[in-house]
Parts: structure tokens; C-alpha cells; sequence
């Protein structure tokens, strides 16, 4: 299949040997980080902070759309990892526990907006203005095409509509294999279930995404 | 492969999330089927239409912020506590062993090579010599010394250096190097006469046993030496005739040892130590400087039962000769 290489460049699936070395080398640094962190040294902890804050906005701003939500999500985290760092156990990633702890703000924030029936295809950035959440796309060839922009921008506003009618846990299992590309076996650990529910969970996601954007139908 | 077990498949493919095994299958089922070639093509389509809300990198400003923010939020939190990091130093250790499985495998087969059950049940009732163990260390103690005063230029602070007195409780047998070194200097004690008299004792008795620190891996001839010090300047006669007996198995032998003794006979204030003295050197009568001494002893010493019994012991040499 030739578009092989492109599924997997979306999706990371395939790491060359030297991306599973430096993760390898990574995680043991972080058990020492961890450990002298648990002993007290908030040095320790900062180098922490420094090594994941940067993906954890990413997911938060992603997930969220609002850099306010991403950074409250952000602090949130990190206080919450600060707090019960002697719970962790190693016997997952240091990743992997910061995300589950991600994903569980991010989705109280999504129920809670659930309930408020916000709507999230607006972004509201620190200064409290409100802008789309496309126009952050820049697409050079479209904007040579201005029939081609209305198109794309029609296109990615009926995707955030869509993408806002999966319930939070699905929203999150998207999200996670998607745009994340994690793999399932690690997105069931983050939200404390089996791979299998993971699975069960992204087909449910794909299918009302599908239905949504019957567009992309072919 | 059927198209209802492709089907499923189709989606975990794309995400690159199928087995291994399980591919070549799917990809051949692929290139024959049309259905599932629509499907792939529209889970794809989705795949791209989904890349329209890309992820962006936080932009540094807002990275920036958080980040402050955070450090705000964690300098306001209270010290983690003590307990917090007992607990934490535990798990890190558990830590440890679980990320190094080299190192927990090492544990087990030392574990395992370490013997026959029946062996680990000898050697654990081998008796053997308890480390000393430090009982009470004090966290504060009195002032000794000044050591030095700083005065910093340009600010009326003062830098004070002060050695502290902090008083400290071991315990151990006297197998123990570290007792025996305190008792060493224990018998050098000015003030207390118990502590100079239990320490020279307790030396002495060792000694008697033929044990003067050899086995406790400190050289013998260091408690000797005490010994001798404490005879010939101990200000206690008690102290000084407690030496004495400790030094007698290495009267023979150590010709350092028999000149103490000798300096002791002639030179001691205390007439009980004189004559212990006596006693001590029956083994070494055939030394002419043992005899010398004698001789000058049983003519000169003020004590008519030590010049008495110096001439019974130049009489038996004599009678030997």
C-alpha cells in the first residue's frame, strides 16, 4: 500500500530505533528527576515542569481552545503532580501520569462546558477577545483561491461542530490517537481502561465524526 | 478475510494500530475488494478533513506565562512534609529496584547463591561481636572554643567560628575497635578518678585474657602502651595496680613492658604496687637489669616487707643459678 508511509507519518506510528533510545534514555533521567523530587528538592521538580509543560498546553490549547483554559489546566497539573508525587509508583511514564492527569482537568472542563452548552468553535484568547479558531490555519494556496478558502474555512467550521458533538470521553480518545498519535494500549492507561475500551471508544468517535462530515464521505 | 473482519480493521490500520500479523492479510483482502477500499478511502478522507484543525505549539508567550504562574502558584504551597518525604524516599527506592531489573535480578540470584538454607541458619547463630552503636548524640552542646572572629567590611555583620562540645553515648563489647580506642583515652581522664580507674580495668582485664586488641584489629601494643602510661603517671594507686596486672603476660616478652615495671619497683609511691611489682617479675628473674634492680631495691627501699621480699628473690635466682 503506498500510502503506508503516509499513515504513518500522521500518526508516528513507527519510531526508528534512535527515537526509542532517547525515549528509553528520557525515562530514566525522569525516575531521577522523580525521585529527588520526592525527597523534597523543588529543583528537581521545576526540571519536571520544564521537560512537559510545553506538551501538556499543546493538549490542553488543542482539546480547550482557549489559551486561558490551557493555562488554568496547566497550573492545575502541575500542583495536582506536585501534591501527589509520592503516589507515583513507576510503573508508568512520567508522560503517561502527567496525561492522565491532563486529560481528567480537560475533561471535567469539557462537562462542565457540556452542561453550559458553550460553544467551542470560538477561541477566547488572554485578553479575553474572542476569534476563530481557524483563522489560525494558513494555507497559502488557499488564500491564492478565495473561492477555495470559503470552501476550507465552511470545511473547518462544520469540523469543530462535529468534533463537538462526541461526548468528552470520546472527544478525548480522538484527540489522544489523532492529533496526539498516541498508541490505545497508552491512551486506556491515561484514562484508567482497557485498550480494548480505547478502541471500542475511537470506532464510536470515527463513526459519529463520519456521519457528522458525511462531506468527507466518499 | 471476510469484508465483516476486515471492516473493523480498516480504521486500526489507518491509525497504524493493526498487529503485525494481521496486516498483509488486510492489505491483500484491500487490493481485492472495492467496499473496503471505499471505506479506507473515507476513514483517510476523515484523517485529512481532521488535519484542517491542526495541533498548534503553544506560542512562547503563552509557555511563558504558564510558567509563571505555576511557579507563583507552587512558591505559595507549603513545604512538602516530612512524612510526604519519608514516603517519597521509600517509593523512589521501590522505584529504583523496579527500573533497574539487572539490579533486582542481581538481589535474587545473590540471594539464591548465597547458600543452603541450613547454611544461612549456622551463620546467622555465629555469635559475633555487636557493632557499637551510638545511643544519644545530643543536637546541641556547650560552646568550647572560639575559633575566629570576621568582621565584614562596609556592614556591621560579624562572622563568628566556634567549635562545640557535643556530648555523645557509645555502646559496644570491647571487641569493638572504636570502644577499646575510647577507653584508651578514657585512662588519660584528669578529673575522674572512676573513669581512669574502669577504663585501665577494663584494658587490663583484656589484656589478661591475651587479648590486647589484636583481634579487634587495632595493634595490641597500643593498649600496652596506655597501660604503661597509666603505671608510671597514674596519680590512683587502684589505677596504677590495675595496670599493672594487665601488663603482667607481657612481662617475658616485651622488654618495653618489664622497664615499666622496674621503673614502677623502684620509683612507685605506694608500697602495693611496689610489691605487685615484685610478684610480676618472678618470670624474668634471669634478666641481670631485673636482678640489678632488686639488688638496689632490697638495700634501699623504705619498706622493709618490699626490701625482704626483693632479697627472697635474689635469693631464689641465686639458688636457680
Amino acid at each position: 500500500m503506498g500510502n503506508r508511509a503516509a499513515i504513518d507519518r500522521i500518526t508516528g506510528a513507527k519510531k526508528s530505533q534512535q527515537q526509542l533510545d532517547e525515549r528509553a534514555q528520557q525515562r530514566i533521567e525522569d525516575a531521577e528527576f522523580i525521585r529527588e523530587a520526592q525527597k523534597g528538592s523543588r529543583a528537581a521538580f521545576d526540571t519536571l515542569v520544564r521537560r512537559y509543560d510545553q506538551p501538556v498546553l499543546r493538549l490542553a490549547l488543542h482539546m480547550l481552545g482557549s489559551e486561558q483554559d490551557a493555562q488554568d489546566v496547566h497550573q492545575e497539573a502541575f500542583i495536582k503532580a506536585y501534591r501527589h508525587l509520592n503516589n507515583f509508583r513507576f510503573e508508568c511514564s512520567f508522560y503517561t501520569w502527567m496525561y492522565r492527569i491532563v486529560t481528567n482537568l480537560c475533561l471535567d472542563q469539557l462537562r462542565r462546558r457540556k452542561s453550559r452548552r458553550e460553544d467551542s468553535s470560538t477561541m477566547i484568547d488572554a485578553s479575553g477577545e474572542e476569534h476563530d479558531l481557524l483563522s489560525n490555519i494558513s494555507d497559502d494556496r488557499a488564500m491564492a483561491n478565495p473561492a477555495k478558502e470559503l470552501e476550507r474555512k465552511q470545511l473547518a467550521a462544520s469540523i469543530a461542530e462535529a468534533l463537538d458533538t462526541l461526548t468528552p470521553r470520546e472527544r478525548m480518545v480522538f484527540e489522544l490517537k489523532h492529533y496526539q498519535g498516541l498508541r490505545l494500549r497508552t491512551i486506556g492507561e491515561m484514562l484508567s481502561t482497557t485498550e480494548e475500551t480505547a478502541k471500542n471508544t475511537l470506532f464510536r468517535a470515527t463513526r459519529k465524526l463520519r456521519a457528522k462530515l458525511a462531506v468527507v464521505r466518499t | 478475510m471476510k469484508c465483516e473482519i476486515a471492516q473493523p480493521k480498516i480504521l486500526l490500520y489507518a491509525y497504524g494500530e493493526l498487529e503485525d500479523e494481521s496486516t498483509p492479510e488486510l492489505e491483500r483482502h484491500l487490493s481485492e475488494c472495492s467496499a473496503c477500499q471505499q471505506e479506507l478511502r473515507g476513514v483517510q478522507a476523515l484523517q485529512d478533513a481532521m488535519s484542517l484543525a491542526p495541533v498548534l505549539e503553544p506560542s512562547p508567550n503563552l509557555v511563558a506565562r504558564a510558567r509563571v504562574a505555576l511557579d507563583e502558584a507552587l512558591d505559595a504551597m507549603p513545604a512538602r512534609s516530612l512524612g510526604n518525604r519519608i514516603m517519597g524516599t521509600w517509593f523512589g527506592w521501590v522505584g529504583t529496584v523496579r527500573t533497574a531489573p539487572a539490579l533486582a535480578a542481581l538481589l535474587v540470584g545473590v540471594s539464591f547463591l548465597g547458600g543452603g538454607f541450613a547454611a544461612r541458619y549456622q551463620d546467622a547463630h555465629i555469635p559475633r561481636p555487636k557493632t557499637a552503636v551510638i545511643l544519644s548524640s545530643a543536637q546541641s552542646g556547650a560552646v568550647a572554643s572560639v575559633s575566629g572572629i570576621v568582621q565584614t567590611p562596609d556592614s556591621d555583620l560579624v562572622q563568628v567560628s566556634y567549635n562545640r562540645v557535643v556530648p555523645e553515648t557509645i555502646q559496644g563489647t570491647m571487641d569493638d575497635p572504636q570502644i577499646k580506642q575510647l577507653l584508651m583515652l578514657a585512662t588519660q581522664n584528669r578529673a575522674d578518678n572512676d573513669v581512669r580507674a574502669n577504663s585501665v580495668s577494663l584494658l587490663a582485664d583484656q589484656c589478661k585474657t591475651g587479648d590486647c586488641g589484636s583481634s579487634s584489629g587495632l595493634d595490641g601494643t597500643a593498649v600496652r602502651k596506655a597501660l604503661m602510661v597509666s603505671l608510671r603517671y597514674d596519680k590512683s594507686p587502684a589505677v596504677r595496680m590495675k595496670a599493672l596486672e594487665g601488663l603482667q603476660p607481657y612481662v617475658s616478652n616485651d622488654s618495653n613492658v618489664r622497664d615499666a615495671v622496674l621503673e614502677t619497683l623502684m620509683n612507685d609511691s605506694n608500697a602495693n604496687v611496689r610489691s605487685a611489682a615484685i610478684n610480676l617479675l618472678q618470670p624474668v628473674q634471669a634478666d641481670s637489669s631485673v636482678r640489678e634492680v632488686m639488688h638496689t631495691v632490697s638495700t634501699q627501699d623504705q619498706n622493709p616487707y618490699i626490701r625482704n621480699a626483693s632479697r627472697t628473690y635474689l635469693q631464689q635466682v641465686s639458688d636457680i643459678q
